[in-house]
């Protein structure tokens, strides 16, 4: 408690800087008034984007009927040219203004441009905002008041999978960087006015734009107060990515597993509000946070839903079957050579001693080294040009694997305890930060406190993820919640007739399936 | 936080200070003994002890596994485990060896007793450790033999095994029963033999027969038949075979493969003399027969049972005799039935047990069900 404490009090010094310089910087702004001269308001906004070359702006001039005298600024490359062109130049140019227009902004407005989405402000605020995300301004002379146009087009990603959650059955759309699609998304696949979408604003400096999205009546109103809560909380500078928020709006910040979840799936997402939770999006990535998170769905796939339950329920078995086997093999493999090789069947023994003799480095040593030699090779292979990938591929598999174990430099079992740890490791994707942490953790206990090194090493983590919550959610599931219905969706995926509440824990509205068939069976 | 690091650190010191799990030793520093043989040297007083010691750095893939033996002396048995620290930089490593080859001789002037009590006193060595009687005049050219396999020792442990699954010519007793018996004294020890035997132009290790002891000491040898009737008595067949002799021409005839084997003991004691009953029950199929003509009816079954019953009764009734008159020795268990079914008649009985023993009379009845003849008939 001590340390999250201290954390807080210098992120809190850092924020009431920010704050201050922030406040300042916008009573400026909200000071700065718009003039009814044109050439005074002309000579605010370069003043304001002062050395922003991508700003542009367009004079024009109308002497058709009553003569009329304005400009436009917009930020080059943001805009669509062909609305621009033809929406709003074309018919400020040929449109023949009289009189008895009367109020011109107005008239604009209503009868001139054939643009969808136009609002009348006086806040320069808002007018910075709009120009920096490809809206354009018109001022008119003689009116200390500004419309601004939306002309919103932007270079963006098609959409298509995402290489990180790739399945082989059901829906392939996957997220992009842009806001507005990815609700799009949502929208079209929930077409209920009770999915409720409430814009936010990250961001001190990059003023990101984020959205809220729930379904109102499933979600439970005391997490999403929480959630508003500790977003208010929060001012940074910028966002970029999804995880600067995860990290900060988490429940418990120092533990290395996730409660708050990643998905780029619209599917997944929508699954996850289904069941009460809310999801995040964050303009700019393709990454959608939903919580509450806990532990199980880390072990949950969107394909477990696509597939035969059966299939399904076998492959979640082996991914917690793989979460132990790549948490605990290099332990337990320490356990039995290093301290109780009474285990071993003589023939494995004898092996095993073959060749343990015959290396250099003790056995615990020796799995360390090679553990980390995997971490590195892994972490090459993420980032590298797949064109090098076969390189890699041969330093891994034939110099490391092979030629090691040929020269004498470590022995076969190590290369294979390592081997099946990083394979099993890419069962469980989702949960690979705590993997790595806990699998290190055991070993050391296990090299230098054998047997109960490990159990104590289990132990502390057992209380650890008990301790945990999500949103004021129990992370794992909580001793009196064991029924046949809270179970279903747990280590095996049940059919879907079967799955006929929701979680008890996320919503209080836990109907979602009337079935007459499976009521009356 | 700071508690969570507290407990951790309390739970770290507790490990390291109190309990002696942190001791690391590496596969690198052990030497795997697969056997030993024992013997004794008569003219110097001390045991010989050759160790089979698999030879882990001269061991390559193509070749398999081999060993080394290492003869080291000793004036005890942990006087000469010791002694091998001379010879044997690694550490000795006792958990996978099998087998404790033990010479007649040794056996029979020494006794058994001290090599049980190292072998069963050692944490590393196995309770479930063989031990076994060499019929040659050494324990160790049982070891040294020069068979189609690399190692002798893990060898014999599988004969050892393989015959008490489908064989029985001998007896697989684990040396926790040996001790136990030992500790006992209320029936005498059995135990396994092992020869050699020539095979063409190389000698192996073969298996079968059975040493009688009194007490810890070695008494004689009986062979493979009659071993079969001591496991019948004694309740410790499994799924052996049995042969007979049925025309009585000298010849066996007729053998069956034992499905189901139960010796149900008892004894009565009527005018000062014990009367041993044994119950023998057997269900077997028909592998072998010389004599019927085909197709068997159920009638030729029913008298071929009978008269295998005869013979087998006859069987049981030489070995419990044997042990009375050739070798005096209560391996069969009588003591040890009594002492289990009426302890106040056995604590009568005891200080006086060896007249009562060598007096008592035996009743065998034996039931012989033939489930099945084979693919023939």
């Amino acid at each position: 408690m001590c340390m999250e404490w201290g954390v807080g009090m210098t992120n809190n010094k850092k924020q009431m800087i920010i704050n201050k310089k922030v406040q300042s910087l916008n009573q400026n702004l909200q000071s700065v008034k718009l003039e009814y001269d044109l050439a005074k308001n002309n000579a605010l906004m370069r003043n304001l984007f002062d050395k922003t070359d991508t700003i542009v702006y367009r004079e024009f001039e109308n002497k058709k009927g009553y003569a009329i005298k304005g400009f436009i600024v917009y930020s080059d490359g943001l805009v669509d040219s062909v609305i621009m062109n033809e929406n709003i130049i074309k018919p400020l140019l040929l449109t023949t203004f009289s009189e008895d227009c009367g109020d011109f902004m107005t008239y604009l407005m209503n009868q001139v441009l054939t643009v969808n989405e136009l609002e009348r402000t006086t806040d320069i605020c808002k007018i910075i905002d709009s120009v920096t995300y490809g809206d354009t301004i018109l001022f008119l002379d003689g009116y200390n008041d500004a419309l601004i146009l939306n002309t919103k087009s932007f270079a963006t990603r098609s959409i298509d999978e995402p290489d990180a959650e790739k399945i082989i059955q059901g829906p392939k759309e996957g997220f992009v960087e842009t806001l507005l699609q990815n609700l799009s998304l949502i929208r079209r696949r929930v077409r209920t006015n009770s999915l409720k979408m409430e814009f936010i604003t990250f961001g001190t400096i990059t003023q990101t734009k984020a959205c809220i999205c729930y379904i109102d009546g499933l979600v439970e109103p005391s997490v999403l107060k929480d959630l508003k809560k500790k977003i208010g909380s929060v001012q940074i500078d910028g966002v970029l990515d999804a995880n600067y928020m995860a990290e900060l709006i988490k429940s418990s910040r120092i533990t290395p597993f996730t409660t708050v979840g990643q998905t780029q799936r619209p599917d997944a997402v929508i699954g996850k509000l289904l069941e009460g939770r809310i999801a995040l999006f964050i303009d700019g990535t393709p990454v959608v946070l939903t919580l509450p998170y806990l532990f199980v769905e880390n072990f949950q796939s969107s394909e477990d839903y696509y597939m035969n339950f059966y299939y399904a329920s076998f492959s979640r078995l082996l991914r917690y079957f793989g979460f132990f086997i790549t948490v605990v093999m290099p332990a337990l493999y320490i356990l039995v050579v290093g301290y109780h090789f009474e285990i071993l069947p003589p023939s494995l023994l004898t092996n095993f001693t073959i060749e343990q003799q015959s290396v250099p480095l003790p056995a615990s040593l020796e799995l360390l080294i090679f553990l980390a030699v995997y971490d590195i090779l892994r972490e090459t292979g993420a980032r590298m040009p797949p064109n090098i990938g076969q390189a890699l591929s041969i330093v891994g598999a034939l110099v490391i694997g092979d030629a090691a174990v040929s020269a004498k430099l470590v022995s076969a079992q190590t290369i294979i305890v390592v081997a099946v740890a990083g394979l099993a490791n890419l069962l469980v994707p989702k949960i690979s930060g705590p993997v790595i942490i806990i699998r290190y953790g055991l070993l050391l206990l296990v090299s230098f406190f054998g047997l109960l090194g490990i159990t104590a090493g289990f132990a502390i983590i057992l209380a650890h993820i008990l301790s945990l919550d999500s949103y004021g959610v129990p992370y794992v599931l909580s001793n009196n919640k064991l029924t046949v219905q809270s179970q279903k969706d747990l280590l095996i995926r049940s059919p879907w007739w079967i799955m006929k509440t929701r979680d008890k824990q996320l919503t209080s509205n836990i109907t979602r399936l009337k079935d007459k068939r499976s009521s009356g069976q | 936080m700071k508690k969570y690091f507290k407990l951790l650190i309390s739970c770290l010191l507790m490990i390291t200070t109190l309990t002696g799990c942190w001791s690391y030793v590496g596969l690198s520093e052990i030497s795997i003994v697969a056997g030993v043989s024992i013997d004794y040297d008569e003219v110097h007083k001390q045991y010989i002890m050759n160790f089979e010691i698999i030879d882990t750095l001269g061991t390559s893939k193509e070749e398999g596994v081999k060993s080394i033996i290492y003869e080291v002396r000793g004036d005890s048995v942990f006087g000469a485990v010791h002694n091998a620290k001379e010879k044997i930089a690694n550490k000795l490593y006792f958990g996978n060896c099998n087998i404790i080859i033990v010479c007649h001789n040794l056996a029979k002037t020494k006794g058994i007793l001290e090599i049980t009590d190292f072998f069963m006193r050692d944490p590393q060595p196995r309770e479930e450790i063989h031990l076994v009687i060499s019929k040659e005049k050494s324990a160790k050219e049982i070891l040294i033999v020069d068979q189609y396999e690399e190692m002798t020792s893990p060898y014999i442990n599988e004969l050892l095994v393989g015959d008490a699954m489908h064989e029985d010519a001998t007896i697989a007793i684990p040396m926790y029963e040996v001790y136990d018996i030992l500790q006992d004294g209320k029936q005498s020890v059995v135990l396994p033999v092992v020869g050699k035997a020539t095979e063409g132009e190389t000698t192996v290790v073969e298996v079968g027969g059975i040493a009688i002891f009194k007490d810890d000491k070695f008494l004689g040898f009986i062979e493979s038949e009659e071993s079969r009737a001591l496991l019948i008595a004694t309740n410790r067949m499994k799924k052996g075979a049995l042969s007979f002799d049925l025309t009585g021409d000298g010849e066996n005839d007729t053998s069956m493969q034992i499905v189901k084997s139960k010796t149900k003991p008892s004894f009565s004691f009527e005018n000062g003399k014990i009367t041993y009953h044994l119950d023998v029950e057997l269900v077997g199929t028909l592998v072998e027969m010389h004599d019927i003509k085909h197709p068997i009816t159920e009638k030729q079954i029913l008298k071929l049972q009978e008269k295998m019953e005869q013979t087998l009764v006859k069987k049981v009734e030489n070995i419990v005799k044997l042990s009375q008159v050739k070798f005096k020795s209560d391996f069969i268990g009588i003591g040890r039935t009594i002492y289990k079914q009426d302890l106040k008649l056995w604590k009568q009985l005891e200080p006086q047990w060896e007249k009562y023993f060598l007096n008592a009379d035996v009743d065998v009845k034996c039931k012989i069900t033939i489930t099945g003849t084979g693919l023939i008939d």
